[in-house]
């Protein structure tokens, strides 16, 4: 019977310990990237695809990425690529149809009157604007972060986000309003 | 209270369908790096019993050194080829050896950083498929393109642009081919400082340099 040497023991053991950190790495993101990437491309099913792809890309390059101040950042950064790209997109689309055998227009069914309006608001901003809004808002980056990922300026970040959070701040407060209106009356 | 922008984005965002298996994903990662990890033992093996054999021919008169190294798999080498410029030697196509125009050189430099695709409104991000960036000149044009270098052939990646120089139709048309050549995921090995690319009808030798004339070092 052979009998395994220390090194080989101390490799097995490095690579045990390296996919148990992807693991938990990716099961910790996985629901905050496939959220905020719902709200990128609006649509849960290409969300699952994309985030799914951005973190098989974060494991194969583990020793690059795990090295970096913000993995979470790299992964969203290469998942707004992904859903920036047409084709691949579009493959995404339809795997996610083939996953799960629903077409996609099926997908505003069941879908409250509240998340149509934030999608609405969502889709007038531009990629840039919309994932500065979703890496401040959604992710919790700073300003400077958020700069540093989308290779701008804190500044320019925050004229990103400007448009789109007082859209949704408007849109907040009239549903408020109607909210209360309705508790009024009734 | 109305609820602030934030809440209303996560209060509005979907959640998973469905768990991700992370295992499956990361057993899915890692299955090419192991491949690459097992050619670099394979190699490191072939070269043990290489370097064995030749010790043993050498106590042992009449015996010819056996160098298995058909195993080393060019792909556990990569770590070597970038940030290096080669500039060709020798050029073959169709098994016939074949001259560049003349006053050119061609040079090819392997870069590792990451290759960014623009993505529009000045935003670069990261082209991750790839490993790196390939940039090569023959005279006249220079091209571009983001590769990977697994399983011993260049793969060309999306990325990529090359210059739109006027030159003369013979430099033109060895920008055509070498173009072709690259694209066409040729093989490479690279051994004492030699670089062989080969594809099904052309094979390119070229010998490292420290100091390119179209991409000096560090560049």
């Amino acid at each position: 019977m052979r009998v395994p040497t220390r090194a080989s023991l101390r490799r097995c053991q490095h690579v045990s310990d390296t996919s148990s950190e992807q693991e938990r790495f990716c099961s910790a993101l996985w629901p905050r990237l496939v959220r905020a990437m719902s709200h990128y491309c609006g649509d849960v099913y290409v969300a699952e695809e994309l985030a799914q792809e951005a973190l098989l890309r974060a494991c194969r390059r583990w020793q690059h990425v795990s090295a970096l101040d913000s993995p979470e950042g790299w992964v969203y950064r290469v998942a707004v690529n992904l859903a920036n790209s047409t084709w691949r997109r579009r493959r995404a689309e339809l795997r996610a149809n083939e996953r799960h055998g629903i077409p996609m227009e099926a997908a505003p069914c069941g879908v409250s009157e509240t998340k149509l309006l934030v999608q609405g608001i969502l889709s007038q901003l531009s990629h840039d604007q919309r994932a500065a809004l979703i890496l401040r808002y959604m992710l919790g980056f700073s300003a400077q972060d958020a700069a540093d990922l989308l290779g701008t300026t804190p500044g320019a970040v925050r004229a990103r986000t400007h448009r789109g959070r007082e859209q949704l701040r408007a849109l907040s407060e009239s549903l408020h309003a109607r909210t209360e209106e309705s508790h009024h009356g009734s | 209270m109305a609820p602030d922008p934030e809440q209303l984005l996560h209060e509005t965002a979907d959640g998973p369908t469905r768990n991700l298996d992370t295992a499956a994903l990361v057993a899915r990662a890692n299955r090419g790096r192991r491949r690459v990890l097992a050619a670099a033992t394979a190699g490191t093996l072939a070269l043990l019993v290489g370097a064995t054999a030749a010790g043993f021919a050498w106590s042992s008169p009449g015996r010819m050194p056996d160098l298995a190294i058909d195993g080393f798999h060019s792909g556990a080498r990569a770590a070597e080829l970038w940030d290096r410029t080669f500039v060709a030697t020798e050029v073959h196509e169709d098994g016939v050896a074949r001259a560049l125009v003349e006053g050119t050189r061609l040079e090819v430099h392997f870069s590792s950083e990451e290759p960014p695709v623009p993505v529009g409104d000045g935003v670069d991000v990261a082209n991750t498929d790839a490993d790196g960036i390939m940039r090569w000149n023959a005279g006249c044009n220079s091209g571009v393109r983001a590769i990977r270098l697994g399983e011993g052939r260049i793969e060309p990646s999306e990325y990529g642009y090359a210059s739109h120089v006027g030159c003369d139709p013979e430099d033109h048309d060895q920008d055509r081919v070498l173009w072709e050549f690259f694209h066409s995921r040729p093989t490479w090995a690279l051994a004492d400082g030699r670089l062989v690319l080969e594809s099904s009808r052309s094979r390119i030798e070229f010998e490292v340099v420290d100091q390119g004339l179209w991409f000096p070092a560090g560049d």
